[in-house]
């Protein structure tokens, strides 16, 4: 079956994913992650003098955050897709390595529903929050499952990261290399759990040990 | 032969994670223990601008605020304008500014700031490796707060407004 999506522009799709992702960052910016809300978080160590003009420099910086989402967004992009073509190489396939960036590129999407899911739940069913709890909490993740104060800081990334949407992320990928290589669901599905799986594993890996060295 | 090449490579990736999660937890209980080690004041080596020992004996035996900073560092130089503004609030405590630069740029630090006027401010040089095999790396500025019995009270990493230190004194 033709994977619907792979028939898309991919720089038409990359634009749409950056733009959605610099619509949410306005959002969150604008509308959820006020001053007040970092005041709560930094008011006890911070003078209001300091504090204001701190936000008032961060706020001159803040288009730097929009204008590197694409370059994250390359980056990332380009990671998943060489942790999938090397398992696809290995594993003897025939791909290109375009047609594996197009799938992660069109998978990504699914990254913007927690995103989204998220702002969502504080500016609705959680008005009054802290800066913390907006940074860790992750929906539908095991990190729900626990108290995160009560946590050691380096556990809740990896918890964060096994979530619902990740698994969902792992099945399209699976589901776009199908119908690239029109081969069997469950043999595409070790590959990317082979590739994907262990690029994953690394970099949380990696993310744990410089929690851990540098806070 | 492929994949046998993608299987060792494979092995590969599985080995560095282990050892990047061995490594992680060293660093864990190392910080763990240094966290413990510094609830009570530690025996820290620190020279003053003459190139003297400091000798913790010889200060007057109140709360101390260790703060770790440099001189270049924004956060430190606001810092240090807030402590000359809170002098004589602070006078209730023993300032200790210490930093890992060479003695002239802590002179001119505490010139500057005009902290080496006031006889409760210490500014004071250590060696990067004692101060990190005693305390760990750390953020400039950090503040530690010990009571007058040399417990550690509180800690801040980052700039720290005076109400919030004043509060723990």
């Amino acid at each position: 079956m033709k994977f619907l999506f792979l028939s898309f522009d991919g720089r038409v799709y990359f634009l749409f994913l950056c733009l959605c992702s610099f619509a949410l960052s306005y959002w969150a910016q604008a509308f959820l992650l006020t001053d007040s809300i970092y005041y709560q978080s930094f008011g006890e160590q911070l003078s209001l003098q300091r504090f204001e003009a701190l936000m008032e420099q961060s706020r001159k910086w803040q288009w730097i955050g929009y204008a590197i989402t694409p370059l994250l967004y390359l980056f990332k992009l380009g990671l998943v897709a060489l942790c999938l073509f090397t398992a696809l190489l290995f594993a003897e396939y025939e791909v290109r390595f375009a047609q594996v960036f197009k799938v992660a590129l069109i998978a990504e999407a699914i990254f913007l529903v927690p995103a989204f899911l998220r702002l969502l739940w504080f500016a609705e069913f959680q008005p009054s929050f802290s800066l913390e709890e907006v940074s860790q909490f992750m929906p539908l993740s095991m990190a729900n499952l626990f108290d995160t104060a009560t946590l050691e800081k380096w556990l809740i990334y990896p918890l964060q990261i096994l979530n619902l949407f990740e698994l969902l992320y792992i099945f399209f990928l699976a589901y776009g290399l199908r119908s690239i290589l029109a081969k069997a669901f469950s043999e595409v599905l070790s590959v990317v759990l082979s590739g994907y799986g262990l690029g994953l594993l690394l970099w949380v890996a990696l993310v744990i040990f410089l929690n851990i060295s540098l806070l | 032969m492929k994949k046998k090449i993608g299987l060792y490579l494979a092995i590969g990736v599985v080995l560095l994670v282990a050892g990047l999660l061995y490594f992680a937890m060293q660093k864990r209980q190392e910080k763990q223990e240094k966290a413990e080690k510094i609830k009570k004041m530690p025996a820290f080596e620190f020279y003053d601008r003459d190139s003297l020992r400091l000798d913790f004996s010889a200060i007057p035996p109140k709360p101390t605020v260790l703060i770790y900073f440099n001189s270049t560092c924004d956060f430190c130089q606001a810092e240090a304008k807030q402590l000359k503004e809170a002098e004589k609030a602070l006078a209730q405590a023993n300032v200790i500014m210490v930093s890992t630069e060479n003695l002239q740029e802590i002179r001119n630090f505490g010139k500057k700031y005009s902290l080496d006027q006031s006889p409760h401010f210490y500014l004071v040089k250590t060696s990067e490796d004692s101060f990190r095999q005693i305390v760990g790396s750390v953020s400039v500025p950090s503040l530690w707060i010990y009571d007058r019995e040399g417990n550690l009270v509180k800690t801040y990493q980052g700039e720290t407004k005076i109400e919030a230190i004043l509060k723990h004194l």
